[in-house]
Order: C-alpha cells, then structure tokens, then sequence
C-alpha cells in the first residue's frame, strides 16, 4: 500500500465506513465518534477494525483499538502504520 | 482445532467438509424456514424451471458454514458477525458437495478471523464468500 496523503486516506476510510455500517451517507471528520455512526458499537467496531486492516494490509494491537477517542486518532493511527 | 483463542489461527489454516442434501433436509428446513418455493420440493415444478432436479436450498449451503464456524473456526466461544456469499450455480437434491474454509485473516487485536470459503460440485463452483467471526472472551456492549 503506497503512502497515501490524509484526505486520501479519509476517503478511502469513510468508503470503508459506508460498506462496513451500510450507509452512504457517512461523511467523515476528525471530530466524528462512534456515537455518530449507527451500528458503530462494539461487534461493529471489531466489523471495522477487520475491514480497516484487511484494506490497508496492516495490524493494530488491541490496545490501539479500545484507545481511539474519535475519526481523528483512527486516521493518525493508520497514518502512522502506512508510512 | 479447539476454540482457546485466536492465536491457535494462522492464514490458510484450512478445513473441508464433504455433504449431500436430501429430499428429507429439504423437507425440514422447508418447515423451519417456512420457505415453501416448488423448486426445492416439488421435482416436477423444478424440471420444468429447466433444472434436473430439486435445488438445494441456499440456506442449507449456509448451515453447512455454520457446522463449521460453530466447531472449528473457531468453535463454541465464536461470535459469527458478518457473511457474504454469491450463489454462482445451483446444488440439485443427491449431488455430492464440498465445502473448503480457509483462514484469510487473522485480527488479534480484535480477536477475530475472516474464513473465506467456496463451495463445489461436480459442476464447478456452487458458492463463495467470506465469513467474519470473533473469539469473544468478555460480555459485549
């Protein structure tokens, strides 16, 4: 996976939003928080965490997972990992 | 395979099970599901639809999945949360199947395993998809 900019990388994670919670209408920022996004509780959570690893071909630890307080920390996270 | 955590899973970890429907596993998901559609009861009414014999229910194919995700991949302590499957070509009622499950993915953060899976007949390839299921080891929220 080549090193991909944030709006690029927001892109392609609100696409993987979309198909992970069946809505089109998500529209991702920094700000959003898993009580914005319905379905984003917990087995939709690890849904997301599968998929978001699967895409990019890359793993968190479970530590990371329970610890991202918004969109935000997600995408920094993931930017970390990719470059 | 025993279900005691997700490590115990490694990418291509891979299973197959071997099964036949019948007219009477037909009959029963019949009564379950409430799914009363002649094609998969009624021979004639399927002979007429231009197949040669009664089509095995899709559900059916599914619950051969279940077998081995509620078992194996990864067993009684696994939470089965997400399939996809695209039914290509139909089972008929008597025709010998396989069912081959490998492991895709393996998430220890999120303690889960993504089974890919094909299903297979003499006449090729009946059905494919994949299946997301968690070890859960903690009450969810």
């Amino acid at each position: 996976m080549p090193i991909i900019n944030k709006s690029e990388l927001i892109l392609e994670l609100t696409n993987i939003f979309r198909e992970v919670f069946d809505s089109d209408d998500i529209v991702l920022s920094d700000e959003i928080v898993a009580a914005d996004v319905e379905g984003w509780d917990s087995l939709g959570h690890i849904r997301l965490v599968v998929a978001v690893e699967g895409h990019f071909s890359i793993r968190f630890t479970s530590f990371e997972i329970n610890g991202w307080e918004n969109v935000g920390a997600f995408v920094t996270c993931i930017q970390a990992k990719l470059s | 395979m025993t279900a005691c955590g997700v490590r115990q899973f490694a990418v291509n970890d891979r299973m197959v099970i071997k099964f036949t429907i019948s007219e009477a596993d037909q009959r029963q998901f019949a009564d379950v599901s409430g799914d009363l559609n002649p094609l998969h009861l009624n021979y004639e009414f399927a002979e007429r639809m231009g197949f040669g014999g009664l089509v095995v229910y899709g559900g059916l194919l599914i619950a051969k999945l279940s077998q081995i995700i509620g078992l194996h991949m990864p067993g009684p302590i696994g939470l089965w949360s997400n399939l996809r499957i695209d039914f290509l070509r139909p089972l008929l009622v008597g025709e010998m199947a396989q069912l081959i499950a490998t492991v895709v993915q393996v998430s220890e953060a999120s303690n889960s395993i993504v089974i890919g899976f094909t299903i297979t007949s003499g006449a090729g390839v009946i059905a494919k998809g994949r299946a997301l299921t968690t070890i859960i080891d903690q009450k969810l929220t």
